[in-house]
């Protein structure tokens, strides 16, 4: 569970995140959503420690990360696996070799048994006949789709994933959106994902967190969504140019 | 050329200063040991730091300052395609971007090595007098020195500062593929120059000595 | 926050240098102790990556490592040979060009070539590793990346330049005894046992002494300019040159200081 207690954060003059009040339940699949620019890859680099916010507080299960340390948090965030929006596959190394670092550090095994591993893991996300490419012969689609198995490597409680699904093809985030589901409906783990894709977020949401300015302009599950009267959750809805949305 | 000059004084000051004085230092401890006299110490020391040294240590600082920053700067213009854009405009990149450092670097080549010879001397004749108690007037003496030293030191800033940008740029244009591309310009610049201004040395002190200039 | 004032005057410039200079010395110091943090921390030792970047380092300065030793040796050669055309002792030669090229012009000569190939290349590495959020990545994997990037290059730089140095001396009085009879018509032999007779075992260790801590200089300051780049391609190419200028500065600081603290 991660709570956030009115969190604060400031670039130079620019407020990102004006008091942000918003605890994500376990189990739950938190689609946190908003135009471009309006804080939300900020928002979850706080909950794995990336960020520190400047007024408030973060809780993660019950317990005040403010004084946490690089190393209290790297155990946060064996539990909470973050995927970032531009996939930040390692260049020098392999696909397989970027899935089998993790193995390697933390379970202690050895090259060969980390690789054999790894490639269940690529397996999962159908890309076991790419294993030994290089990242950088291998499409943006199939780049997201390992650096989500190099996160679930950690055997993570929580997979935040940002922007999973943006500048994909229609089959790869339909592919993308079915993992998504999985990972909840099967495995039970928490997941968050962060978006401005709309076609995925009915369907799969449990809730949704829609981010405005900097403060939470609604929170609830899909239906009370779509139902809302508020003029600017109704333009990001229907994408129209003109209305009282500012960007 | 202001750049030029301007951002490699500090650092040629720096590295010069602490070259006097370690080649101080060194040739007086040597001397004791062989001969215990330090007169020539300070004639000698000031000619090799005219002939060898001054123009050698400048050059590499030089390539190490200015040749990384025009590779970096040329290479950062290449992967971005500002280089293309200037060919579409009919600028000539090499025209408009090297010539003018290819002009500033010799004559700031020129001006380092008189400022780089100075600040190694002064840093070298501190030593030589408060550490090893020479006379300030038979340390700073030019009978060390001839005027064939200062010719060929000359030839070697004229050769060197022309070698630098040439190279530099040259890796610039050639980089490819984003950040690390400019990355390996950058190394490939200071490794290159950096070995050409040594191999250069060696050729143009062979040749001088064969001539006995 | 008070905006600093700017200003372009001689004094202006000058102090705006030192506060910097200050500011990366500070940084650089921690990031030397966090170095030591991880090295204490024995368990967590990365092998496999130590052992590539060994092998990384090496093949990748060991041609041009070689190539210089060898012009330097033969640089110091022709130097010296104008003072022996001038006293005619012959038999200094090896005994000057020896001295030279082990205690002084050897190791800070290829400590140069090897913080222009090895150090500035590292720099561009983390570097794009910074721009590309791989170093994040690696954090948000539980992964430090101070011990696992960064101490397997301390160690290996440091390893590397001693051999490094060890290999370019012998190549450096070879490209001098070369030198000596080709440009300056004096018997390899007197060139030979001028190095011989004059006991150089003391200069020799002193230059390997001396290329352990260039090797950590470089190896600290090339990961502190390449960790701290911002802004893309330019930010990357601005961190190599100034990886590189401190790196050369480092490298005459700590060699004056051995040899005052070695004699």
């Amino acid at each position: 569970m991660i709570e956030y207690v009115n969190v604060t954060k400031q670039f130079g003059p620019l407020t990102v995140l004006d008091g942000i009040n918003l605890t994500i339940k376990d189990g739950e699949i938190t689609y946190v959503i908003g135009s471009s620019g309006t804080g939300k890859s900020v928002l979850v680099k706080h909950a794995v420690g990336l960020l520190r916010p400047d007024a408030g507080r973060i809780l993660i299960d019950n317990i005040d990360t403010t004084d946490f340390n690089e190393r209290q948090w790297n155990q946060i965030r064996m539990r909470y696996a973050l995927v970032f929006q531009h996939p930040t596959l390692f260049d020098s190394m392999s696909l397989v070799d970027n899935v089998a670092l993790p193995i390697r550090k933390h379970q202690k095994v050895s090259k060969p048994a980390a690789k054999k591993s790894a490639m269940e893991y690529l397996e999962r996300v159908g890309m076991t006949t790419k294993a030994d490419l290089m990242p950088s012969d291998v499409g943006p689609g199939e780049r997201k789709r390992v650096s989500i198995a190099r996160a679930l490597t950690l055997s993570p409680d929580c997979a935040i994933l940002d922007e999973p699904t943006t500048g994909l093809d229609v089959v790869a985030s339909k592919n993308i959106d079915e993992m998504i589901s999985e990972l909840s409906k099967s495995l039970g783990k928490t997941v968050i994902v962060v978006s401005h894709d709309l076609r995925s977020i009915f369907g799969v949401a449990d809730r949704i967190v829609f981010l405005y300015k900097g403060k939470i302009r609604l929170d609830g599950s899909p239906s009370a969504f779509r139902a809302s009267d508020d003029p600017v959750v109704r333009q990001f809805v229907s994408g129209e140019a003109s209305g009282p949305m500012e960007t | 050329m202001y750049s030029i000059g301007n951002q490699s004084l500090v650092f040629i000051a720096l590295t010069l200063a602490f070259l006097g004085l370690i080649l101080v230092y060194q040739a007086s401890y040597q001397a004791l040991k062989v001969l215990p006299d330090l007169t020539p110490v300070g004639p000698v020391f000031i000619g090799t730091m005219v002939r060898v040294f001054g123009p050698t240590v400048v050059a590499l600082m030089l390539a190490t300052r200015v040749g990384a920053g025009i590779a970096a700067e040329t290479g950062s213009m290449t992967v971005t395609d500002q280089i293309e854009a200037m060919k579409v405009t009919n600028a000539d990149p090499v025209e408009y971007l090297v010539v003018p450092r290819f002009i500033a670097s010799i004559i700031m080549m020129i001006v380092l090595w008189v400022f780089g010879v100075l600040v190694a001397v002064a840093a070298g004749t501190l030593i030589g007098t408060l550490r090893f108690g020479i006379q300030l007037r038979t340390f700073l003496s030019l009978s060390g020195t001839t005027m064939s030293d200062v010719w060929v030191a000359l030839f070697k800033c004229v050769i060197f500062g022309a070698a630098i940008p040439i190279l530099a740029a040259d890796s610039g244009f050639k980089a490819t593929g984003g950040s690390e591309g400019v990355g390996w310009a950058t190394t490939k610049a200071v490794v290159h120059s950096l070995f050409t201004v040594i191999l250069l040395d060696f050729l143009i002190s062979s040749i001088a000595y064969r001539f006995g200039w | 926050m008070s905006k600093p004032v700017e200003t372009d005057s001689f004094l202006g410039n000058f102090g705006r240098t030192f506060i910097t200079a200050f500011q990366t010395v500070g940084a650089m110091t921690l990031l030397q102790l966090r170095i030591f943090r991880s090295l204490l921390a024995i368990k967590n030792f990365d092998y496999d990556e130590s052992v590539t970047q060994l092998f990384k380092i090496g093949v990748r300065s060991l041609p041009v490592v070689i190539a210089t030793a060898a012009f330097v040796g033969a640089l110091m050669v022709v130097a010296s040979g104008n003072f022996v055309r001038a006293t005619g002792a012959t038999t200094l030669i090896g005994w000057a060009a020896g001295t030279a090229v082990f205690s002084e012009v050897g190791p800070i000569l290829i400590g140069l070539m090897f913080s222009g190939r090895v150090g500035a290349n590292n720099t561009a590495e983390l570097g794009t590793m910074v721009v590309t959020n791989q170093i994040d990545a690696l954090r948000v994997l539980g992964i430090n990346p101070i011990g696992y990037l960064i101490v397997p290059r301390f160690m290996a730089m440091i390893v590397m330049l001693f051999f490094l140095t060890a290999i370019g001396d012998l190549f450096a009085l070879t490209g001098g005894a070369i030198t000596c009879r080709a440009v300056l018509g004096i018997d390899m032999r007197i060139y030979w046992q001028g190095i011989l007779d004059s006991n150089l075992l003391s200069e020799f260790i002193m230059g390997l002494v001396k290329a352990i801590f260039f090797g950590g200089a470089i190896a600290i300051v090339s990961c502190h300019w390449g960790l701290q780049v911002t802004g893309g391609a330019r930010g990357v190419g601005r961190a190599v040159n100034d990886s590189v200028v401190t790196s050369a500065i480092a490298i005459f600081m700590v060699n004056f200081f051995i040899t005052v603290l070695w004699t």
